[in-house]
């Protein structure tokens, strides 16, 4: 194994040159080492971690259970939440003068405190960039991106900018069958076309809507998409869809990266 | 020796006496860590056995300040991370290393008290010079030397815990009744955010004070109890590694490869 010349000495040094209390430029971040070093070589520098959370109440939804709808008073909360984490996020960022948040994780913890409670919470780093640039979006707010340092580095790398962290959501409840039609069903192999085709409603919805935010910040498209089915605490005949990505400009006009050196790696 | 329990001591004894190595590094670890010019020692271990204070348990008569209903259980968490890290510490010096690595922490309940306990591998430098002080970190070895590769190394971990409690009024209640449809929370939507800020602007306080450069946070968690009728209780903590850079220059002289693994999609 060789060692790279000079490397433990140096550190040493340092550490031995150690003068605490000493006034420096400090950032905390929460990105893995590897995120940390890859963010630096994309040009950008860590400045803090960056939070926003909130607790909401979410109410309740009076509805005709026999039918197959959206819960508009259940979507509405899981939006009106999260863009209030969101936005607190972007309100610490800002004030450190960012260009932009990257590795955002957008989580959702329901509370001890009662069933209708929930906690939701964004966290990310606030990068600045090394070269002043045209990084924050149309509406004047640092960008927002959920992909982890290795894919914002790689997005960078060929030609594009991460705009915003685009979302829709929809709770969709599927009907419950009318009982002489499950007992046509038992032991047969059928297809049950109205939970087929609430399914497809449901999803439409969550994508549409999350389309509908990269319009509105002038995308040229949206990466990274995920489209979760989140069943969290409603039983079984409902359930949030939520598609969540980031929606990204290009950089410049060809999008061609340096060919990858192909590996085997030797872990498992 | 360093305060160290009999048992602890008789096993630095033997080790030293040894010259036999032992690591809980992993293999892609351990090999980083010689590319970076660090030997492994042995691996050191801290752990404290203490009685805490059950977080149901009221101390305060009520009419006091209720944020300070939380502060016994925190003041056991702090008290008990750190003597738990000190001892490690005591360990990896008294084995002559010049750092500790790949730190866990963790807690474990047994019955009437809890279990405090840090896992490390110490690490000696292929170097002329001695630091001034054990450098600690809770990032893997691979980690460790991609950062060293970087241009930076790791000073020590830190802990950093913030607890708060409230009395829930009126408000509180309308807000979360069943009629109240759609609304955020005020009261505990404050609490949450008053113990997190608190507990990152320590953790930010202690990594300036150690004068590192920079802070990765590897854990930021966060409880809420209900410790009596209408009290709601919050602790937060940080914990991550504080880090310091001695490349010249501004930029750090990271140099990616583009690869691509050859393994099946999701490995």
């Amino acid at each position: 194994m060789t060692t790279v010349d000079g490397i433990p000495e140096d550190a040493m040094r340092r550490l031995a040159e150690m003068k605490p209390g000493q006034k420096t430029s400090l950032f905390t971040s929460d990105l893995s080492v590897n995120e940390f070093l890859l963010v630096r070589e994309a040009g950008f520098r860590p400045l803090g971690m960056v939070l926003g959370s909130s607790i909401y109440h979410v109410g309740f939804q009076f509805g005709r259970w026999s039918k197959n709808q959206e819960l508009e008073v259940l979507s509405n909360a899981m939006y009106h939440a999260r863009e209030l984490a969101m936005t607190r996020m972007e309100a610490e960022a800002d004030v450190l003068g960012a260009d932009g948040i990257v590795g955002v994780r957008l989580d959702i913890e329901f509370k001890e405190f009662g069933s209708d409670l929930a906690e939701f919470i964004a966290v990310g780093t606030a990068v600045k960039a090394d070269e002043p640039g045209q990084w924050r979006n149309n509406t004047g707010k640092p960008f927002t991106s959920d992909l982890s340092g290795q894919d914002f580095w790689t997005l960078v790398q060929a030609g594009y900018a991460p705009l915003g962290m685009v979302m829709g959501t929809c709770v969709y409840h599927v009907a419950h069958q009318r009982f002489w039609q499950a007992m046509s069903n038992v032991g047969q192999n059928v297809e049950i076309p109205q939970f087929t085709e609430a399914l497809y409603d449901a999803r439409e919805l969550a994508m549409s809507r999350m389309q509908a935010e990269a319009e509105a910040l002038h995308a040229e498209g949206i990466v990274g998409v995920q489209l979760l089915s989140l069943p969290h605490r409603w039983g079984g005949h409902t359930t949030e869809f939520f598609a969540i990505g980031t929606a990204v400009k290009p950089l410049r006009a060809d999008h061609t990266i340096a060919k990858p050196q192909l590996v085997l790696p030797l872990v498992d | 020796m360093h305060g160290l329990p009999p048992a602890a001591v008789e096993r630095l004894t033997r080790a030293k006496r040894s010259g036999v190595f032992t690591s809980l590094l992993s293999a892609p670890s351990a090999a980083g860590i010689k590319a970076v010019g660090l030997e492994p020692v042995g691996e050191v271990m801290g752990c404290v056995v203490l009685s805490v204070a059950s977080r149901y348990q009221l101390t305060t008569n009520y009419g006091y300040n209720p944020g300070t209903f939380a502060t016994p259980y925190l003041q056991a968490l702090n008290t008990g991370y750190n003597t738990a890290l000190e001892r490690l510490r005591a360990e990896a010096g008294a084995l002559g290393a010049d750092g500790v690595v790949d730190i866990r922490l963790s807690l474990r309940s047994l019955g009437q008290a809890e279990e405090f306990l840090a896992m490390g591998t110490a690490v000696r430098a292929r170097s002329t010079t001695r630091p001034k002080s054990l450098f600690t970190t809770d990032l893997s070895g691979s980690d460790v030397a991609k950062l060293m590769l970087a241009g930076w190394v790791p000073l020590q971990v830190e802990w950093a815990g913030a607890a708060n409690a409230i009395y829930t009024g009126i408000a509180t209640q309308s807000q979360t009744s069943f009629y109240a449809g759609n609304i955020e929370v005020d009261s505990y939507t404050r609490l949450v955010n008053r113990v997190r800020a608190e507990a990152r602007t320590r953790f930010h306080e202690m990594v300036r004070k150690a004068g590192a450069e920079g802070g990765i946070v590897s854990q930021l968690a966060l409880s809420t109890w209900e410790p009596g009728e209408q009290v709601v209780a919050a602790l937060a903590y940080v914990y991550g590694t504080a880090i310091a850079k001695f490349h010249r220059g501004t930029a750090t002289p990271a140099s990616t490869l583009t690869i691509m693994p050859l393994r099946r999609q999701g490995e």
